[in-house]
């Protein structure tokens, strides 16, 4: 737990390269996992399937989460993460291109920490990913686990 | 020697005098300026004084005769003049060449030179005293020597003149007598005859000042006889040794008597006087002469001969004789009964208006030109709450009323000072009972030079009034929502010439025409051809037995009618109506519903038709009872067939319901794919162009660095018109919730914004206080955000922007409207505003999307309101919306 990973559910690949530069150009350096969709996010969190073997898996310190994704849908996964109690507390901040009342009032039901819609504007959208890397990985704390 | 010429000349002189005060005496009334006729008498008379005096000579040497002609014609020309002269020299001289002798010459001469001389003086005399206004020649015309003012001295130096001439014309004789003549006379002549010239001349002198009085006094006197007359003044004097009175004609005619039908005794003025005055009338006289009062002067009534009393002022004062004493009472009698009257009827009216304004109800105020309370009824009074003392003699502000009140009403008060015409204010006051409706009139009151002395206030409670009219309003208004929103048809007709008097606007969804285009028209055009003329009938035996009384009041009658629409088919109604009297012209009118029955008559007309099928098929069937079907059969098949046709209708209406919500389900997972996944390209494009900028500019030349700002905003533009595009098809698939909106703060939250995101910009925006409407808050927001960011963009290019929001009324309705002083547009393109991607300004002027104002549009359409633009090319643009019935 020295090293504050962050876990990207991101299926578009555009999106997901335009993330990590955007990260880069934020100079958020921490390690970043990413999974495509939202059955390999579960996986992920919980140790199964494609990372079943790993053995060390290291809980994000926050997670950025499309909804449009495949297999799972976004809001799935964020209601199951909630479900959890090992996973419950991980800030997870909604990073959508939707702009639908509805999805965002959903997220936050379900317990989304934050709903950020992604700008056209790339500037804008490097700028969202510097003010949340610098919240979220800095400044909050998030809850001390048990374990 | 010289002793005897003296006492001839003296003889002579006197001779002279003595005629001149014989003719004085005697001769004709001589006044200056006489007819030219009369002078010539008085020319024969002077002449015959002339040869009168010539007879009675001093004969200084045979054919040498001394006299005072020269005297006599001197004067005559100094104050007769011309004529009278002329012809007394004229007599003289030829006289005096008939006595012939050695000077005879001389003798002429010296009658010619005085006469001349004469003349001439007095002609001088009018020159001098006219010298001053015109010439001699006209002053000699028209002006008056004035010889009444000539003094003595003058006349002496005539006279000195005269015989200075008379002397020298001795030359006329041979020098050695001359010379004679001269050295015996010249003394004598210049001592004896100047005198004798200025006593003559005073003499006539005087006798003219003497004239000049009795004419003046003549005159005065018929002036004051005049004046008496025409100002009706009697006069009476009492004798106060003996009591005596005596009274003028005036005096007596004033109280209608003549002359000799009235005594002229004081018991006869005190049995005139009216009893309740004598007392103080005498009282007072006798205080004057008593010396008690300094003068004396009473009012009081006197009996007429008719019986009434007429007012008199009465004046007089005390004569003393030379010792003192007070021997009589002159006064004098005005009447003044008319003055008199007019002092008692306008303080009778005077009382009767102040009764007036003190017993109304309505508060009564008089002002001065400096807007001052002259006057206050009771009822005013008590309406401020202020004593006469708090407000009179103070203006509204002084006597402690609001500014703003007291600006309102000096204003009107100054404008009626100024214009002279009456005004009228109605406005509300909170007072200790509330909120108070006035009717405030103010009117000018004139001086006699019809210029505005007072301006009177009258000011009327109008809050019963105004609350009725109010609660009137609501109810009619209320009355009006519900006719106009319910789908039926309210209408009221008139009975007599058969047209409508109102139609609710509910008409034109039942018959495609408008009210405006039913009303002018008669109900035949509201009827098909067929049956009009018989329900026209239906209607006037309605008419004629509600008059009756044959059909009561409250009966309604209930018809099916088949009515044209404008597009030429026709639409099956059922009307029901009533008859009544309108109370505001008595006629009789029918007020009705009618109601769209289309779908019922085609239902019915489907039964009708099934049954007229079921008939003929029974008919068929019972035609063919030999055949093999049965009629229970045949119906049956029939019913079959009916229940086909309607289970048939069920299913196409279920499947159609289903493709619509399947349509509006797959519009709603596009809106949500364009939301989202059109995006994200779009992000794509603009990331990588921009990471491209970023991290290979240097392996970029300026063109293409210029193509990845050119991709870049493209994609920007394409993500506002998807932004645009999902919130216009929100407004119609979202939910519309009806509740208070606050425009007024959803305004100024809006332009906070807008100042916030563009602070170097100087706009004002004035936002009308407390817009609240019923509408759904979000669209309205959108609404107001698209229409003042409008506003903003398109004020962007003036330097003193001002956006306005605000609200009017007109017709009943609120309109809204956002206006600004921008670039505006041209009002031949406004019908394109409201379409989509419809834009007015190129991107590089004003950039946007063309979407808003037909999110907009659909936004007040789904309130059931209207929008419309008004602007002009460079002057600035307005929005002016409604909410319907919001």
């Amino acid at each position: 737990m020295d090293e504050k990973i962050i876990l990207l559910v991101e299926d578009n690949p555009d999106d997901e390269e335009l993330t990590m530069i955007a990260l880069k150009e934020s100079n958020i350096l921490n390690d970043v996992v990413v999974t495509h969709d939202g059955a390999e996010a579960m996986d992920y969190l919980s140790g199964t399937g494609k990372f079943a073997g790993n053995d060390l898996i290291r809980m994000p310190q926050i997670i950025l989460l499309d909804l449009n994704l495949p297999k799972l849908g976004g809001l799935e996964v964020l209601e199951r993460l909630r479900a959890n109690p090992r996973t419950q507390f991980i800030p997870v901040i909604v990073l959508t291109s939707s702009n639908e009342e509805e999805d965002n009032l959903a997220s936050y039901r379900l317990g989304a920490n934050s709903f950020v819609r992604k700008p056209v504007e790339f500037h804008r959208f490097v700028d969202a990913i510097r003010q949340l890397g610098i919240y979220w990985l800095l400044v909050n704390e998030n809850p001390h686990h048990p374990w | 020697m010289n002793a005897g010429v003296i006492l001839g000349l003296v003889h002579n002189a006197t001779l002279l005098i003595a005629m001149a005060i014989i003719f004085d005496v005697t001769a004709l009334r001589w006044h200056t300026g006489q007819a030219s006729f009369r002078q010539v008498p008085l020319g024969l008379i002077l002449g015959a004084i002339g040869v009168a005096i010539m007879l009675t000579p001093w004969e200084f040497a045979p054919g040498i005769i001394l006299d005072t002609r020269s005297v006599l014609l001197g004067i005559s020309g100094l104050f007769f003049g011309l004529v009278p002269t002329a012809i007394a020299m004229a007599i003289t001289a030829v006289f005096r060449i008939s006595q012939g002798g050695a000077a005879t010459l001389m003798g002429v001469s010296v009658i010619l030179a005085a006469g001349s001389i004469g003349i001439a003086w007095r002609h001088l005399r009018t020159c001098a005293r006219a010298s001053g206004a015109g010439t001699c020649a006209r002053a000699s015309g028209a002006g008056r020597p004035a010889l009444d003012k000539t003094s003595w001295r003058e006349i002496y130096l005539f006279g000195l003149v005269i015989h200075f001439v008379m002397l020298l014309m001795a030359f006329t004789l041979p020098w050695a007598t001359a010379l004679q003549v001269l050295s015996t006379i010249s003394l004598p002549v210049l001592l004896i005859y100047p005198v004798e010239t200025a006593l003559l001349g005073a003499l006539l002198t005087n006798r003219l000042r003497r004239e000049r009085t009795t004419h003046d006094l003549r005159e005065s006197e018929a002036r004051l006889r005049l004046a008496v007359g025409a100002a009706n003044i009697g006069f009476f004097v009492r004798d106060l040794l003996t009591d005596q009175e005596t009274y003028s004609l005036e005096w007596k005619k004033q109280i209608g008597y003549k002359d000799d039908e009235i005594r002229d005794a004081i018991e006869e003025w005190k049995s005139r006087v009216h009893p309740d005055d004598l007392a103080g009338v005498l009282a007072r006289e006798n205080a004057y002469i008593q010396g008690q009062r300094s003068d004396y002067e009473a009012e009081y009534r006197l009996r007429h001969k008719d019986g009434s009393y007429r007012w008199i002022l009465a004046r007089g004062f005390l004569q003393y004789n030379a010792t003192g004493q007070a021997v009589q009472l002159l006064g004098c009698h005005i009447d003044v009964t008319r003055q008199k009257q007019n002092e008692l009827a306008i303080l009778t009216s005077e009382r009767r208006f102040r009764g007036l304004a003190e017993s109304s109800q309505d508060t009564i105020m008089v002002y001065d030109r400096e807007c001052r309370h002259v006057y206050g009824n009771p009822a005013g009074l008590r309406g401020a709450g202020l004593s006469e003392a708090e407000i009179i003699g103070k203006t509204h502000r002084e006597a402690g009323f609001s500014e703003e009140l007291s600006v309102m009403w000096e204003t009107d008060i100054r404008q009626v000072f100024a214009e002279g015409s009456s005004t009228r204010r109605l406005f509300e006051l909170t007072s200790a009972e509330g909120l108070v409706f006035l009717d405030w009139r103010l009117s000018p009151v004139f001086d006699e030079n019809g210029n505005v002395e007072l301006v009177l206030g009258i000011s009327r409670d109008i809050t019963a009034l105004k609350q009725a009219e109010m609660a009137l309003q609501k109810s009619e208004e209320q009355y009006r929502v519900l006719t106009e929103s319910i789908k039926d048809v309210v209408w009221i007709l008139d009975a007599e010439t058969l047209h409508f008097r109102y139609i609710s606007p509910s008409v034109e969804r039942l018959r495609g025409y408008t009210p405006e285009e039913i009303l002018p028209k008669s109900i035949d055009h509201s009827l098909i051809e067929q049956g009009s003329e018989q329900l026209i009938g239906e209607i006037r035996i309605r008419v004629a037995d509600f008059l009756s009384g044959k059909a009561p009041a409250d009966r309604f009658y209930s018809e099916e009618v088949e009515q044209p629409c404008k597009d030429g088919s026709t639409v099956w109604t059922e009307a029901v109506t009533n008859y009544y009297i309108n109370p505001e012209n008595g006629r009789v009118e029918v007020r009705g519903v009618t109601r769209d029955i289309s779908e019922r008559k085609r239902a019915e007309d489907k039964v009708q038709a099934a049954q007229i099928e079921l008939q003929r098929l029974l008919a068929a069937a019972d035609q063919s009872r030999w055949a093999l079907l049965s009629v229970a059969e045949d119906q049956k098949r029939a019913e079959e067939q009916i229940r086909k046709l309607n289970a048939e209708l069920e299913e196409r209406v279920h499947d159609r319901t289903a493709q619509l919500v399947a349509a509006n389900q797959e519009l709603e997972a596009f809106a949500y794919s364009v939301s989202h996944d059109l995006r994200a390209p779009l992000r794509a494009m603009d990331g990588f162009s921009a990471a491209l900028l970023s991290s290979y500019s240097d392996q970029l030349d300026e063109q293409g660095r210029h193509y990845l700002v050119r991709i870049q905003e493209a994609s920007r533009r394409m993500g506002q018109l998807i932004n645009d595009l999902l919130s216009l098809s929100r407004v119609t698939r979202t939910e519309f919730v009806r509740q208070r909106v606050d425009l007024s703060a959803m305004a100024a939250e809006i332009s906070g914004a807008l100042q916030l995101q563009e602070p170097q910009r100087q706009v004002k925006f004035d936002i009308m206080p407390d817009l609240i409407v019923q509408g759904d808050l979000h669209l309205l927001r959108i609404v107001l955000e698209n229409l003042i960011n409008n506003a903003f963009k398109f004020t962007s290019k003036c330097e003193w922007a001002t956006i306005q929001v605000g609200m009017m009324n007109r017709a009943e309705e609120s309109i809204y409207f956002i206006r600004d002083n921008g670039v505006g547009f041209d009002m031949a393109y406004a019908g394109k505003l409201f379409a989509p991607f419809q834009r007015l300004h190129a991107m590089h002027e004003f950039p946007g999307t063309g979407i808003g104002l037909a999110t907009v549009q659909r936004i007040i359409r789904r309130h059931g309101g209207r929008i419309w633009p008004e602007a002009e090319l460079n002057q600035g643009a307005t929005f002016y919306f409604t909410l319907g019935g919001a």
